[in-house]
């Protein structure tokens, strides 16, 4: 007998107790839901990672001063907080080489306006080479360049967000809006930059010459060198574990840092936060994957279950069957095939199930939506080993069945 | 030459603290073409012996040939083979599957066999028409009658051309005129095709329409005697 005629057999039998099916494949239904969903999002946060981590830029490091809190506690120490500043700035450029791009930023919160629209953003002032650091685009217009710097012109680029609130559709560029009542002329609109998470939006800050922001900013003093953080691009293909000791000792040195005594400066780096980030990731995928697991697996003892109040309520079937000629393994392997469609049906409405979860949560979670095959694959595999395996037993007992007792129900 | 033989049968089931002996020495030969019954009254054994002589069954003891094949020992799945080929299957209770047309039904023992199943569907509409259901044949057994039902089943019980065709109280479940009609059947195809046929009834006009009567009593034959 062969395998289309076993297949179309076992089709038919499915739809003859549609409901009872449906119920039966409900868990594996779930379960490879869960799977391709699971996969997907891991996928989509790895995706999101991999393409801009929290909008840092690849590779880019970041020094900030550490401020009051350490560990969750208040300092003690108040008094003595360090601050950052461009002489510790240039320490760190001076001796290293790797460096390829260095910026001092200040990062204060300042109002924007135009045409009676107002907006508070986060204004960063920078170096002509900010882009260079933390990977942006200019989407209209240009950056400013060393001359602005060196020349304090009143220019500012506006983030992809920032230009839309004050502008909408007009085109920004040339025109003067007030920062802080100081006009600067808009010169340059950024790309937009994927932001999957964390408070800070990229698109909604706006950067001016550093200089600038110094002259122009509340809360910033001319007189003072102090900067918010510094913003470094390696050369590629520098080691970066290597190039983050080496700023370490170069800063512990600048600050007179005693063994034993806690750093006086926070350093972010790209890669590490990214290893967090896709730590956790792997962590929702792992729980993902568990949940999937304990479902498929109640799923497949409600397929075993099923099968074998099949095989009793079928005995009559099966005496006929071996009446006329079915060999032992031929009874088998009508069964087998039989649970392997039924879990096989479970996981296509499954696959489909969780594309479409996955959509929906792509939307709701802004993460990216990433179709791959390979869950769908590995769930199909998946769903006919469950077949196999968990309809094993229930068709190795039909086909252990003894004719006579079997043609006259007496089992 | 005979077609079956069977060689001091004897076939003791374990029941309760003491076992029973249905089945006592138990020996005759049929030949091919023959149209004989086995009857008997219930208790007697007659379906014990049908069960073994279908190869659904095996004996305790004693030899069981068919064709001089010894089949009294042998495994599951070759007793399924000799039932796929040698044994057509008629039972009081019809026994088609339910699920399945007419044509689906002839063609499932052909199917067994390992042939393709364009070649099954010709075959079985032959089988079908010669039991006089070409009208029929993609009717489900619900939607047809018992005498159309069992005469499915006969065309199935054909469809691999078996050596004997075993029907099992074949008249049963039918109304008198029917069931005459079944007999009739069967006289027409020993007679026409040569097709030996082995009924096991416990009704003595079904077993007188045959040839041949094997009667049983108490897991012995006590008479064997030609009718006609």
């Amino acid at each position: 007998m062969n395998i289309k005629i076993l297949l179309r057999t076992s089709v038919r039998v499915l739809k003859k107790h549609k409901v009872r099916s449906f119920l039966t494949i409900l868990g594996i239904m779930i379960g490879i839901s869960s799977i391709i969903i699971t996969f997907s999002i891991g996928r989509g946060a790895e995706e999101a990672i991999s393409s801009a981590v929290l909008g840092m830029g690849e590779g880019t490091i970041y020094i900030m001063p550490a401020e009051f809190m350490k560990r969750g506690a208040f300092r003690s120490d108040v008094a003595q907080r360090t601050k950052l500043t461009t002489i510790e700035m240039e320490k760190v450029k001076k001796n290293s080489p790797e460096i390829a791009e260095i910026t001092p930023m200040s990062m204060t919160v300042q109002q924007l306006d135009y045409k009676q629209k107002i907006a508070q953003e986060t204004v960063i002032g920078c170096h002509a080479n900010m882009m260079k650091v933390n990977d942006n685009d200019i989407a209209l217009g240009s950056f400013f360049n060393d001359y602005h710097v060196n020349q304090r012109s009143n220019v500012i680029v506006l983030g992809n967000k920032v230009a839309k609130k004050l502008f909408n559709t007009e085109n920004p560029i040339g025109q003067i809006i007030y920062l802080n009542k100081q006009p600067c002329q808009v010169i340059g609109v950024l790309k937009h930059k994927p932001h999957y998470w964390g408070p800070r939006d990229p698109n909604d800050w706006a950067y001016i010459p550093f200089t600038v922001a110094k002259k122009l900013c509340r809360g910033l003093d001319e007189t003072e060198n102090e900067v918010t953080m510094v913003g470094m691009k390696p050369y590629p293909g520098v080691d970066s574990e290597v190039l983050l000791r080496k700023i370490k000792s170069i800063l512990r040195f600048s600050y007179n840092t005693k063994p034993g005594e806690d750093d006086s400066f926070i350093i972010f780096d790209q890669q590490s936060i990214e290893n967090v980030a896709r730590e956790a990731a792997g962590v929702i995928k792992l729980f993902g994957l568990i949940a999937a697991a304990v479902s498929l697996l109640v799923g497949s003892i409600g397929v075993m279950n099923i099968m074998l109040v099949s095989v009793r309520e079928r005995t009559r079937e099966i005496g006929i069957r071996m009446a006329i000629g079915a060999t032992q393994g031929s009874i088998r392997r009508q069964f087998l095939i039989e649970s392997t469609v039924l879990c096989l049906f479970g996981g296509l409405i499954g696959i489909t199930l969780g594309l479409l979860g996955q959509i929906l949560i792509s939307q709701a979670a802004t993460l990216p939506v990433v179709i791959e095959l390979t869950p769908m694959v590995i769930s199909l595999i998946v769903t006919v080993l469950i077949g196999v395996f968990f309809g094993y037993y229930p068709a190795h007992q039909a086909s252990q069945l003894n004719p006579v007792d079997a043609l006259l129900e007496r089992v | 030459m005979a077609l079956l033989k069977t060689i001091n049968i004897t076939k003791t089931y374990a029941t309760g603290t003491k076992p029973v002996q249905v089945l006592k020495n138990i020996s005759f030969q049929i030949a091919e073409k023959e149209f004989m019954s086995i009857t008997g009254k219930s208790g007697s054994g007659k379906t014990t012996l049908m069960n073994i002589l279908g190869c659904l069954d095996t004996p305790t003891s004693g030899q069981y040939l068919i064709e001089n094949q010894d089949v009294s020992h042998m495994t599951p799945d070759q007793l399924a083979h000799i039932r796929n080929k040698k044994i057509g299957f008629v039972f009081q209770r019809f026994n088609l599957l339910q699920d399945m047309t007419a044509i689906e039904n002839v063609s499932l023992p052909q199917l067994y066999a390992g042939k393709k199943e364009t070649e099954t569907r010709k075959r079985s509409a032959q089988f079908l028409e010669i039991v006089g259901l070409s009208h029929r044949i993609n009717h489900f057994p619900t939607e047809l009658s018992g005498g159309e039902q069992q005469r499915v089943a006969i065309a199935r019980a054909l469809s691999n051309n078996p050596s004997i065709i075993l029907a099992d109280e074949p008249t049963g479940n039918l109304d008198s005129a029917t069931g005459e009609k079944i007999l009739q059947m069967f006289k027409d195809l020993n007679k026409k095709q040569g097709v030996t046929i082995i009924v096991i009834t416990h009704d003595q006009h079904v077993a007188e329409s045959t040839n041949r009567i094997i009667r049983l009593f108490d897991g012995k034959i006590v008479e064997d005697k030609k009718v006609r």
